[in-house]
């Protein structure tokens, strides 16, 4: 009976961690998983995954600190997931205008908007690289930290992706 | 130029991108660029590079999608268990459905004789006889409905008088029913009086009155039964307007109750409220009268997160507002074409169901 009641204390305490969490950083990581994958609904499907996960993880080992680089990395992965599948699945809607419509009419800035259509050019990699840190704002010491690579080949990929974003800007000029 | 060159140049122009390059990383990028022709035409100047980067700046603070998520943990907690329900129920359909078609084989639907064996030979031969004829079953039954009706509803907040007590009538459960849509919304008049004549009530208090009527009709010539259907709140009129309402109409919010809705049988009312910014942007959806199923009301409060609203406008200026609304979710086993019924969604039964009312 007691150890019933602390497995349901435990879960309780997971849960209120994960609501403090969800609290602090939903709008920031839904922001930047829409980005990476380029629809809203998506994306807070995959924010919903990701703190579900860490209650999981919370629940299992409830002496873990998840840190916001834990939920981004998590998030990360999810989105790569994602974006490595839809090049499988071309039948899903990719066009450009589908991109637009998650965003709101006050978001269609003209920045906005070369950022989305850079960000559907680029490789799963590059967009995480460049949505870590220019983005998200980790350095490229921390971002090689949560994709698991050197900061110098964070670096690279910013290189990469800026060149990208830098044709598309040239493109709409 | 060999290719780590490239890679190192690469490296310090996206450090420069992210304003972490050293005064001596720049100076040999800028070295590197002077020599460089096609370094230079791909990666640009450091300014150049600076320049593209503050269009992710710029992007991210243009950005106002703010959206709450809400008890993460306590949706997808409940969304499992419903699962396993789910594959509970599923699962101990098809063991009854295995033990019943094993007691058939055990009763009798095969019967092994054996022939007298020959003296002149060894081998017995066996005869295997159907004893049972195959019996066909066939499940009938009338193809149900969800009939969902849309009511315009304004809840009364002043107190109001008691609800007339009328006697239930009791329901006919061989006739064929059908729902008529209510609209209703509040009745300022009776509102405003009681407000003045209470004022100031500390705590105003939900009050519920009797609004709508169902008929039960008949398609056939049995004489048509009259039931009361005690709906909440609210007075019957037309001509609503309302300060905060679904782009696209009403018919815009269009709750899809799970499977299980149909297989619980769930029939209820269900009055929400949604809170919207100046936006237009639902924020949050409140059950203010639950209709007994969750399902019921979780699938309201989806349809109406789902869309658009036009919001509340004072002095030409948008600001946040609620949007009050109910919905009546009904069963019945006949299809109508009544007014204000919204959404018919059928149940496969034994003739298909087919989906036209």
């Amino acid at each position: 009976m007691e150890q019933v009641y602390l497995i349901a204390t435990e879960a309780q305490a997971a849960h209120a961690r994960v609501e403090a969490l969800v609290r602090e950083h939903q709008g920031k990581l839904a922001r930047y998983v829409r980005r990476m994958v380029g629809d809203a609904d998506l994306a807070l499907d995959i924010v919903q995954d990701v703190f579900f996960a860490a209650y999981r993880t919370l629940s299992a080992d409830p002496s873990r600190e998840l840190t916001p680089g834990w939920l981004y990395k998590t998030a990360t992965n999810t989105s790569i997931s994602f974006l490595r599948r839809k090049k499988i699945l071309r039948f899903m809607p990719l066009d450009r205008d589908h991109d637009v419509r998650s965003l709101r009419i006050d978001e269609r800035s003209a920045a906005s908007l070369d950022l989305q259509a850079a960000m559907r050019r680029l490789p799963a990699d590059q967009a995480a690289a460049i949505m870590l840190t220019s983005y998200a704002g980790y350095s490229s010491a921390e971002a090689a930290t949560i994709l698991g690579t050197t900061a110098d080949a964070v670096r690279q990929r910013v290189c990469r992706a800026m060149r990208t974003l830098r044709a598309v800007m040239t493109e709409t000029a | 130029m060999n290719a780590s060159v490239h890679d190192r140049i690469e490296s310090i122009a996206g450090a420069i991108a992210l304003n972490e390059a050293t005064d001596e990383e720049r100076r040999e990028y800028r070295e590197h660029i002077a020599a460089c022709a096609a370094c230079l035409r791909a990666l640009g100047g450091e300014h150049e590079i600076e320049r593209v980067a503050q269009t992710v700046a710029h992007a991210k603070e243009s950005e106002i999608w703010d959206p709450r998520l809400g008890d993460v943990v306590g949706s997808r907690l409940r969304r499992r268990a419903r699962a396993l329900r789910w594959a509970g129920s599923v699962f101990g359909a098809a063991l009854a459905v295995s033990l019943g078609v094993q007691a058939l084989v055990a009763m009798g639907a095969g019967k092994i004789t054996s022939a007298p064996p020959a003296t002149d030979t060894p081998v017995t031969r066996v005869v295997l006889e159907r004893s049972v004829t195959p019996v066909r079953t066939r499940v009938v039954a009338a193809p149900r409905r969800l009939v969902v009706t849309h009511n315009v509803v304004q809840i009364a907040r002043a107190p109001l008088s008691a609800p007339p007590v009328v006697p239930p009538e009791p329901k006919a459960r061989t006739a064929p029913r059908e729902m008529i849509a209510m609209t209703v919304h509040p009745d300022p008049s009776i509102s405003e009086t009681k407000r003045k004549q209470d004022a100031p009530p500390a705590q105003p208090e939900q009050t519920w009155r009797t609004v709508a009527q169902t008929t039960t009709t008949s398609v056939t010539e049995t004489a048509p039964q009259t039931l009361t259907h005690y709906a909440e709140s609210i007075q019957v009129s037309t001509g609503v307007t309302r300060e905060v309402a679904p782009v696209g109409g009403e018919s815009a919010i269009s709750p899809q109750p799970p499977l299980i809705a149909y297989d619980e049988g769930a029939e209820g009312t269900t009055v929400f409220e949604v809170r919207v910014d100046e936006r237009g942007v639902p924020t949050k959806c409140i059950i203010t009268k639950p209709a007994g199923y969750p399902v019921l009301d979780e699938s309201v409060c989806k349809a109406a997160m789902k869309v658009r609203y036009t919001p509340k406008m004072v002095d030409g200026r948008a600001v946040p507002g609620v949007y009050r609304d109910a919905f009546t979710f009904h069963m019945t086993e006949q299809s109508s074409n009544r007014e204000g019924v919204q959404q018919q969604i059928p149940i496969a039964g034994p003739q298909g169901g087919s989906g036209s009312p």
